[in-house]
């Protein structure tokens, strides 16, 4: 009897085994990507074991169900496994080693079940996912009952009966597990780490970070996505590794304010998209009010439509805030996933929502989002600033950004240009020179029009010398610091925080931190999440005001604005205003006063009504806590 | 249908970089809406902007090289020829309705329409094409719309604010060919460029009386009530024919 079950064992692996390449032959009609293939293949136990762990454990309870159920199940099947060697067959350690980890797949079982029952949480999905429990447990019951007569039962006579209720149990429990893994939740072991193994950005492993979007050859067939197969096919395999926990839908500012998003559902609109499933097989929370569609599918059909798979409503309402993407356990990546899929709507069809056409068409042909002359960005600032001409030279190079327009933001730029002149740096703005560097063009997928801009950027600051850019918007310091050098246009960067928190440390401003309302630093998605500066601005705030106070959502998991992403172009529908929640967040914080660095956060935060804290930036701030010499 | 749409090298008007003209744009989206064949026809060499006005959908761009004649003359000379729709006739003209500081079509869609002694309309918002008669309904001041029936071949400048803005695409602009025809497409025609232009300082002119739009003189309404002022204005549009009665 115990041969017949680890022979079913063997059975189900090679079950296994042949739905694995059937996924493979899927993943393969997608294009082809570069893939450092041995790098992968010894850095997975690290990716796996480390950063996969690593956020995983954000959540104790989690992290503690996944390395019970998935350690106890796929330990104790390759041990059973490994029975067929005579020596261990016949040892009694070897089986109460299969014993313990049967009964930690049990307890894992266990907790997977505790998280859906009795009330499942909306952000967890159901359907097959409610068969995993049972399944687990049939499972690692059966396995722990074999070894259980392997160690104790040997020679009872009741052993016979007990084994053949196992038997039946292992049979019952691996048809299960292979229908989970070809059409449900386990799916996710292998095309997770193929996943990790093949990951699009390996520089995201290790405590690295890997944001900057990947530039386009203008001169493919297909431009972005269309269809499934347009996508590179370790990308394809990542839409299989999610195992719909929902924590980016819980992240995601979108899906909050009730816009027709949730990356959750969109990636396994991916999922279903590949397989041509209708959409059926999702049983998770949908977009928010998104209108439904057809459910058309099919590696060759395209994938956004009212025709297809992902309402179009979908793709405009990201925000590129990444949110999603660091909370996803799998390091699946949304928001290249959406903007692969902008650059097929905007680039091939020209499909963009009415606002977002109209910006588009004013930066192609005017180089400013607003249409407005290049000649009066800096009017608004009403200063005496040099301006750098080309072939001259100055320290620091202010770059002033789309902001400077705005009244509201050009006080901001009026304080950081006081606070460079009272630490006495020598710096310059380019005037009518600067031209808008396309990051909204880019976020809303037009490539074309964004390496149009790119390139004059590149040429104008090329003619002209500096040391370093110093900008007070995020976006454009992401661009210029990020985005450029795989265009050629290779500088030293900073934004406007990291430069005052140098000019405070260093002495050459001297603050008097001031006793305020509560304040609370509002992280920008472009300075935190995408470069990791979460610590200057907190630094500086200290140094400024005397009591500060954090959101619950700060730092790398700070919540949008609502600003990025051409968003606020795309006349999206909403239930309610991101920022509204935003400030709610800081209200909550017991903030009366909320920092920001960026001209984005300024205007969205600002256009919130009523009773709110008050909205500052944090040269502001600094500038009012400098003791003047 | 087959529709000819006068393409001009113009200039956007706040950055002063090469752009296509809004009225010329929303003509592309015109055309295509109306269907048949659509050729989009420039006189002087390809220049870049050429290339945008394919992205709004347009797939065969001409760029027609005047040589000795007039650009009017070589452009008429074309329509006339047939060479635009392989012999069959030109139906439509569809031009910009001003010049915007480009090299653009100010007073070249009459100039045309007098060579070529076709009726020339402008300002046209909206357009239908029934059995070879044109109707379009041409905006006028203070929203009023008027209609018209326009027989046989015709030039319509379109308003830029018609609501026929295309889609832009990277990929129909890639997609669209431009193709040059007759000699020296390469350099601007004679009669163009400032040939025989000359400046001169402005001179205060005249105020032309403004084309009146049909209407009364309105009312004024002292501290109305929400109502009664919504009800007024609501009225005063359904009177210009703006708004549609029974909505």
């Amino acid at each position: 009897m115990a041969w017949l079950m680890i022979g079913l064992v063997w059975l189900l692996a090679i079950a296994v085994a042949v739905g694995a390449a059937g996924f493979v032959r899927l993943w393969r009609r997608g294009a082809p990507a570069r893939v450092d293939w041995v790098g992968g293949l010894l850095a997975l136990p690290r990716r796996y074991l480390v950063d996969v762990h690593h956020v995983v454990e954000r959540r104790p309870g989690a992290g503690r169900m996944h390395v019970l159920a998935a350690g106890g199940l796929l330990g104790s099947l390759v041990l059973v496994m490994l029975a067929m060697l005579p020596p261990l067959g016949s040892s009694r350690i070897y089986w109460g080693l299969v014993l313990a980890c049967a009964l930690a797949g049990m307890a894992g079982s266990a907790l997977v079940r505790a998280r859906r029952v009795p009330v499942r949480p909306s952000f967890l999905s159901g359907g097959l996912f409610n068969w995993l429990a049972p399944v687990l447990a049939a499972m690692t019951g059966a396995i722990a009952v074999l070894a259980a007569c392997q160690v104790v039962l040997a020679y009872t006579p009741a052993r016979q009966g007990v084994m053949a209720f196992a038997t039946m149990l292992l049979a019952v429990g691996g048809f299960g597990l292979l229908g989970l893994f070809l059409y449900g939740p386990m799916r996710h072991a292998f095309a997770g780490s193929t996943w990790l193994v093949a990951h699009s950005r390996p520089g995201r492993f290790g405590g690295g970070r890997d944001t900057a979007l990947q530039p386009l050859d203008l001169t493919q067939p297909v431009l972005g996505a269309v269809t499934p197969g347009d996508f590179a096919w370790n990308m394809l395999s990542s839409f299989d590794a999610c195992i719909q926990c929902g924590r980016c839908e819980q992240a995601c500012p979108a899906f909050a304010a009730g816009q027709r998003l949730n990356p959750k559902a969109l990636i396994q609109g991916m999922v279903s998209a590949m397989r041509d499933d209708g959409g059926a097989s999702y049983t998770g929370s949908p977009a928010p009010n998104a209108p439904p569609v057809a459910g058309n599918g099919g590696m060759d059909h395209p994938v956004v439509g009212t025709d297809a798979m992902i309402h179009p409503d979908t793709l405009w309402a990201c925000t590129t805030c990444r949110a999603c993407v660091e909370e996803c356990p799998m390091m699946i990546e949304h928001v290249d996933t959406v903007i692969a899929l902008r650059r097929g709507q905007t680039l091939m069809h020209g499909d963009v929502r009415p606002g977002a056409a109209q910006v588009l068409r004013r930066m192609r042909d005017s180089a400013e989002p607003g249409g407005r002359p290049l000649s009066e960005r800096a009017d608004m600032l009403a200063m005496d600033i040099p301006v750098l001409k080309e072939g001259e030279e100055t320290d620091i190079l202010l770059w002033l950004g789309e902001g400077a327009y705005d009244r509201r933001y050009a006080r901001t730029l009026q304080a950081l240009v006081r606070l460079m002149r009272q630490a006495g740096l020598r710096f310059a703005i380019l005037g009518e020179a600067e031209s808008d560097c396309g990051d909204l063009a880019r976020r809303l997928g037009d490539e074309a029009t964004f390496q149009m801009l790119a390139a004059d950027v590149i040429t104008t600051l090329g003619r002209r010398k500096f040391s370093t850019i110093v900008t007070a918007d995020p976006h454009c310091y992401n661009m210029l610091r990020n985005e450029y050098p795989a265009l050629g246009g290779i500088w030293r960067v900073r934004h406007h925080t990291a430069l005052l928190d140098d000019l405070v440390t260093q002495g050459r401003l001297v603050l008097a931190a001031r006793d305020l309302p509560p304040v609370a630093w509002h992280d920008p998605c472009y300075l935190a999440r995408y470069n990791g500066e979460t610590q200057a601005p907190r630094r500086l705030l200290q140094a400024a005001c005397t009591r500060t106070v954090e959101m619950e959502r700060h730092g790398m998991q700070a919540m949008c604005c609502g600003g990025g992403g051409g968003n606020p172009v795309s006349d999206v529908d909403a239930q309610v205003r991101i920022p509204d929640l935003r400030m709610g967040q800081a209200r909550d914080a017991g903030a009366r006063i909320v920092a920001v660095g960026c001209p984005g956060c300024t205007a969205m935060l600002e256009g919130v009504t009523g009773d709110r804290p008050e909205v500052r930036d944090i040269a502001e701030l600094v500038l009012d806590a400098v003791v003047r010499a | 249908m087959r529709t000819i749409i006068l393409l001009s090298a113009g200039y956007d008007t706040v950055s002063g970089r090469p752009a296509p003209v809004a009225g010329e744009i929303g003509a592309i989206g015109m055309a295509l809406a109306l269907g048949g064949e659509v050729l989009g026809v420039h006189v002087g060499p390809a220049g870049p902007t050429m290339r945008e006005y394919a992205g709004y959908g347009l797939e065969r761009i001409v760029a027609l090289g005047a040589g000795q004649a007039g650009v009017v003359e070589a452009l008429a000379a074309y329509i006339r020829s047939g060479a635009a729709f392989d012999g069959a006739p030109v139906d439509l003209v569809l031009t910009g309705r001003r010049g915007s500081g480009g090299e653009d079509s100010g007073l070249f869609p009459y100039a045309l329409a007098h060579a070529l002694d076709w009726p020339i309309m402008r300002d046209i918002v909206a357009i239908q094409a029934t059995q070879g008669v044109v109707e379009v309904e041409q905006a006028l001041p203070r929203g009023v719309r008027r209609r018209a029936h326009v027989k046989g071949p015709c030039v319509l400048g379109v308003h830029e604010m018609a609501p026929f803005t295309p889609a832009f695409s990277f990929a129909a602009m890639r997609r669209g060919e431009v193709l040059t025809y007759g000699e020296t497409a390469d350099s601007p025609p004679a009669d163009m460029a400032g040939a025989d232009m000359q400046i001169r300082p402005y001179r205060a002119r005249p105020r032309l009386i403004q084309a009146q739009a049909s209407g009364t003189g309105g009312q004024v309404m002292i501290d109305p009530t929400p109502q009664a002022a919504a009800q007024a204005i609501r009225d005063h549009l359904v009177m210009l024919g703006v708004l549609q009665t029974g909505r």
